[in-house]
């Protein structure tokens, strides 16, 4: 009765896209970047960086083509067609959810929680995203609208701490520039922007409308293009902040110690101090925080996949279907081996397997759905 | 069932034009009830106007029945045939009279604290208003202490507490749909709301649900709430509950809707947010920097009731590590010689606050004052001297109980009470990610709840929802001349409450 916004609100969106970019790799990034090109790696990811608003321009397109329904691709295929892209589609989150989970898992186990045993750590995980993901979309869009300001205030806290204790030497490019490095390393960048395909899955979800009261008259105003204007505004700002993460970790440890470890980003946090001491290890609590982008990325697979095949198979219970999910990616995560050879192997099927699907489905849905449209103007 | 009840306990006799057959039903009726009062009278000069009255003593005022009706009639100089109109117009000199044919109606009054009235040949009865059970007076509000503005709060009757609320609002658009829930307690249940400025959805929404409930009694407005809400299971409350008037005004000029019940000292508002629990009533009476400063306090209080015990289990027990040396040091030698781990500690000082809480409440008057005093001091004072338990437990279980007592709702204040338990659970097993796992189940259940398609949350959350100035009165308050609209409660179109200027003192466009 009150709620303007179909379901989610353009601003929900807007960080709802934002956390879900940079949630993942942002801790990450500095590591993969300097491993992948060294002291020249800003030049990779600037243009990974550009690769990806490429991809974000092709998301917008078939978005557009093909809007109006949460499964983008129902109007292009049949049934037999839509089962079997449904079923890719849950295939690869269960895998990205896995690895999601695996890189969170590691972080608490080696940061927070030494010594606990992963299963410990996960389940509290599992059920905190199993619960939102069993709310629905909308709940999700409201809580990530909440945790928007727990994870970009203490993080631009963090960044503004470290700033005396930055080395600008480090960020001038050097050495050789070798061509194979610098596509693979963008590549890398590019792949970290894999989990905006969600947007191709939020189009059912919200109205481009704004409406404006005036006196006692209600003007509504359809806006064309909110979404895009949106999706590119979490796209600059995700970005903005990859890069100035990237840009304070070389600056506070150099290249060399950066590409060391792959939690190089958090060691940036113990360089923070608070005035007067009052807290020795700022790290601990802007690492739980770090805990809400994570739970933000992992909660949009296991709602988007539920949501999913709720829809398609006619499944009622939702429970049924987060448990076969989580159950899934959970056994995965606890197979998976150490996390900087899962996260080798991960960008590897990222970049062979699962992002080229990602490119060719929504492809695919746009030739069919022309070919039938066309069919079915030439019947009228 | 009996013959007189149907299976919607309604009475199902019919008012008879023969006084003697009402007399049957209503003897039949009342059978062994010795505080109903049931009187045949007869006029002096013409037998056949009789007239039958029934009431229960104690809830009426007789000196009203007496002298409006029963001297009246007795001293009534016979005119002709149609002699009730002629008692009706002439003799009857109360306003609030009835007539009703349905015997249903004429019970309920009785019961209600009216009187009844049958008459010989006519098909019809009389309900005379004649309340006059003994109630409270107007006393102060226990619940809802303000340091400046009225200090007037409701009681247990349905009238005053419906004078109350027309006090403050003298306008024709304050409308008050009344009816009644429990088939055996009849309760009265009147809905206030504002006509032009509530959603009409909403009316529509309580009244259907008022009318779904099938229960047999209702003796507060807490069972209504509880069978209203849609949320069962939630700890959160889905209604506003306040002893105030202004508050309760206040909230029907913004859109909302109140709900009073007979018997209860308090009324419901909906729909609610998480914010509203947050608001006193002198923060609108109040300098806005003072309110500002003071709910700002709240908040805090809320995060350090809900969180303090978790997160010193947290640090205590996983990451002594984040405090500063001295401060560690200082901590560990409060705990020398305690022979529980800090969960078992903690846990035994916030069950004895909760138990002297507890007594403290049920306890009459000065013995309560005496029960805090000597379980707060000496009890505590001694369990530190026992070495049962440190000082520093001491103090955070103190902290957390004096910023759970800012919070000025009381039901509000209980769910934080109950949910402080769950993160001490949390982070007693997983520490300071336990901390966050905590918070975060507990914000998507907030993020979950709506009240009546609101968001529990809002304007935290789908703030964007056309702006009305909804942030103006949120964690820091604007002062009044900024807060020109009415929060999203009210209707699309009647947000304006308040316009500069000569042009027009109504907020009207």
């Amino acid at each position: 009765m009150f709620a303007e916004n179909k379901k989610l609100s353009l601003k929900q969106f807007e960080r709802m896209f934002l956390i879900e970019i940079f949630g993942t790799f942002s801790l990450t990034m500095p590591t993969l970047v300097t491993r992948g090109f060294g002291y020249n790696g800003i030049y990779a990811f600037l243009f990974g960086i550009l690769l990806a608003g490429i991809y974000l321009l092709f998301l917008l397109g078939v978005r557009r083509r093909l809007k109006g329904t949460s499964l983008y691709f129902e109007r292009s295929f049949h049934v037999f067609g839509k089962r079997t892209i449904l079923f890719l589609y849950f295939i690869r989150f269960v895998v990205k959810n896995a690895y999601t989970m695996l890189l969170f898992v590691s972080l608490i186990g080696d940061t927070i929680l030494k010594g606990q045993g992963n299963l410990r750590i996960l389940i509290p995980f599992i059920v905190i995203c199993a619960y939102v993901a069993y709310q629905g979309i909308e709940t999700r869009g409201r809580v990530l609208e909440v945790l928007y300001f727990f994870i970009f205030v203490p993080l631009i806290f963090v960044i503004l701490l470290s700033i005396p204790e930055l080395s600008y030497a480090e960020w001038i490019p050097k050495g050789a520039f070798h061509g194979k490095e610098f596509l693979k390393t963008s590549y890398i960048v590019l792949l970290s922007y894999s989990p905006m395909e969600f947007l191709l899955f939020e189009s059912g979800y919200f109205e481009e409308v704004e409406r404006k009261e005036i006196g006692r008259q209600e003007e509504v105003i359809t806006k064309k293009n909110t979404i895009a204007k949106m999706a590119g505004k979490g796209f600059i700002r995700a970005s903005f902040f990859h890069i100035v993460i990237f840009l304070v970790t070389i600056g506070l440890f150099g290249v060399t110690l950066t590409k060391d470890s792959l939690w190089s980003a958090l060691a940036m946090m113990e360089t923070a101090k608070l005035p007067a001491d009052f807290i020795s290890r700022l790290d601990i609590l802007l690492i739980a925080f770090w805990i809400f982008s994570l739970f933000g990325v992992t909660s949009g697979y296991s709602t988007y996949s539920m949501w999913l095949l709720k829809d398609v198979w006619k499944e009622k219970r939702k429970g049924v279907m987060l448990a076969i999910f989580f159950s899934l990616s959970g056994i995965l995560t606890l197979l998976l081996p150490d996390i900087e050879t899962s996260t080798a192997l991960y960008f590897r099927y990222l970049g062979v397997i699962d992002f080229p699907i990602a490119i060719i489905i929504p492809l695919l849905s746009i030739i069919f759905y022309k070919r039938k449209y066309r069919e079915r103007s030439i019947e009228v | 069932m009996d013959q007189w009840h149907s299976f919607e306990h309604k009475i199902i006799a019919n008012v008879s034009s023969v006084l003697k057959k009402n007399v049957e039903v209503v003897e039949q009726l009342f059978a062994d009830c010795d505080d109903v009062i049931k009187k045949e009278l007869q006029n002096g000069q013409n037998k056949q106007e009789r007239i039958y009255i029934c009431y229960i003593d104690g809830l009426i005022n007789r000196e009203l029945l007496e002298e409006s009706i029963v001297r009246p009639f007795l001293n009534r100089v016979s005119k002709g045939d149609d002699w009730f109109s002629d008692f009706f117009s002439e003799i009857v000199e109360t306003v609030d009279v009835k007539e009703t044919d349905n015997m249903d109606d004429l019970v309920g009054a009785i019961l209600g604290g009216d009187t009844a009235l049958f008459a010989e040949g006519y098909q019809k009865g009389l309900v005379i208003s004649s309340k006059g059970f003994p109630t409270r007076g107007v006393s102060q509000t226990e619940s809802e202490v303000v340091l400046r503005g009225s200090k007037d709060s409701f009681n247990e009757n349905f009238r005053t507490n419906t004078a109350l609320i027309r006090r403050r609002i003298k306008d024709t658009r304050l409308k008050m749909k009344q009816t009644t829930v429990g088939f055996r307690s009849r309760t009265n249940v009147g809905i206030f709301y504002m006509d032009d400025l509530v959603e009409p959805e909403l009316v529509e929404q309580i009244e259907r649900q008022l009318k779904d409930i099938k229960i047999d009694a209702i003796f507060d407005n807490g069972m209504l709430e509880h069978l209203l809400e849609q949320n069962t299971l939630s700890p959160f409350p889905q209604y506003q509950h306040t002893e105030r008037p202004d508050k309760t005004a206040s909230g029907i000029l913004e859109g909302r809707v109140a709900i009073v019940v007979d018997n209860s000292p308090g009324v419901l508002l909906a729909p609610v947010t998480f914010h509203c629990f947050f608001q006193a009533s002198d923060d609108y009476y109040n300098r806005f920097y003072v309110a500002s400063f003071e709910r700002f306090l709240r908040y805090m209080a809320a995060l350090i009731s809900i969180g303090l015990p978790g997160l010193y289990i947290a640090v205590f027990n996983f990451h002594t590590e984040v405090l500063p040396t001295s401060l560690v040091l200082s901590f560990a030698s409060a705990r020398l010689g305690v022979p529980f781990p800090v969960v078992i500690e903690l846990l035994l000082m916030e069950l004895a606050f909760e138990m002297l809480r507890e007594a403290g409440v049920r306890m009459p008057g000065q013995m309560g004052n005496t029960i805090g005093v000597v379980g707060g001091l000496i009890v505590g004072q001694t369990a530190v001297e026992a070495g049962l338990v440190s000082t520093i437990v001491v103090i955070v279980v103190s902290l957390t109980a004096i910023a759970s007592f800012s919070i000025p709702n009381e039901s509000f204040t209980s769910t934080f009470r109950l949910l402080k338990f769950v993160l001490i659970g949390t982070c007693a097993l997983w520490g300071i990610y336990g901390f966050f796992i905590g918070i975060l189940l507990v914000l998507i259940h907030l993020c979950h709840l709506e009240s009546y398609g609101i968001p529990y949350l809002m304007p935290t959350v789908s703030s964007s929802v056309a702006g009305y100035g909804t942030k103006k009165d949120y964690i820091f308050k604007a002062p009044i001349h900024m807060m020109k609209e009415r929060p999203i409660f009210t209707r699309r179109g009647a947000r304006v409450r308040m316009r500069k200027g000569e042009e027009d003192h109504v907020c009207r466009k």
